[in-house]
């Protein structure tokens, strides 16, 4: 398999998780479709890093699967808080900073 | 058709519908083990692409740790409640429209391509990184030598993260 048939499954993972994020109401599932986004581009640099035959691709990855390691649990933290004061987890029912 | 291509096949399945799914199913749990199946097809395209440890990664830090961290949130808020609402927002179809306008460029234009085809078809880009040194070799090397200070610097944001998660996720007693 090419390098281009991975970076076309990492941009349709991309978008999917992309149309998730624009979508979906619900806090919990707008989180996992940000973890769908941060795989298309983790499959990305995969690719690019096999394709160039150097390792730094993968390291980036491995990175910035920490970064969302450490993205997600304060996002669900900041959740369980937000359920806590607001009864809600419906995105478009937190509408205090919204014009 | 080679075996790879079977394989690659059968996991780019896996990882797009379960991606659909994560996005299209109502409930939460549901859609939580849709990406479990997403993730898992992703870890094969590691796999497949000899990024063995990145593939260990994905099944132990994605599938074992951030999806316990997704179940423990859905038993701790109340999602009964919103169980007969809507799934979309008001004016999702406009939201559609806006990811089509990225996506339907950005896939024709990967669609397009030449160059990495012909190059990584070659046969010699994908040997190099095959023979020699095992795949984890490599990344230690690259990460402790490297990247050193990358790697010093995302354990100090791994503690702090943690820190301020339990910060903010602690019960304040008035």
């Amino acid at each position: 398999m090419t390098t281009e048939h991975y970076l076309l499954v990492g941009a349709a993972l991309f978008l999917i998780g992309l149309t998730g994020v624009v979508i979906r109401r619900n806090i919990v599932v707008i989180l996992m479709s940000i973890e769908l986004m941060l795989n298309g581009v983790n499959l990305n640099l995969v690719a690019f890093s096999r394709w160039n035959a150097q390792v730094d691709g993968q390291s980036f990855a491995l990175f910035l699967v920490l970064v969302a390691v450490a993205e997600i649990a304060v996002a669900l933290a900041l959740l369980v808080a937000l359920f806590r004061l607001r009864g809600t987890v419906q995105a478009d029912e937190i509408e205090l900073l919204k014009w | 058709m080679s075996l790879t291509a079977i394989f690659f096949g059968i996991f780019t399945v896996i990882a797009l519908m379960g991606a659909i799914g994560v996005v299209a199913l109502r409930s939460p749990v549901r859609s939580a083990v849709s990406l479990i199946a997403s993730l898992l097809g992703v870890a094969g395209l590691f796999l497949l692409q000899q990024a063995e440890f990145l593939f260990a990664v994905q099944v132990v830090l994605y599938v074992g740790g951030i999806m316990l961290l997704f179940i423990f949130l859905i038993m701790l808020v109340d999602l009964e409640s919103f169980a007969g609402q809507r799934k979309f927002v008001k004016g999702w179809i406009f939201g559609v429209l806006a990811v089509l306008s990225l996506g339907v460029p950005l896939l024709w234009l990967l669609m397009r391509v030449g160059p990495f085809a012909q190059v990584a078809t070659t046969g010699s880009v994908n040997t190099s990184i095959a023979v020699g040194r095992s795949n984890v070799e490599k990344l230690a090397d690259d990460l402790l030598l490297n990247q050193s200070a990358s790697f010093e610097l995302v354990s100090v944001l791994l503690l702090t993260a943690m820190i301020g998660a339990v910060y903010a996720a602690r019960r304040r007693n008035q």
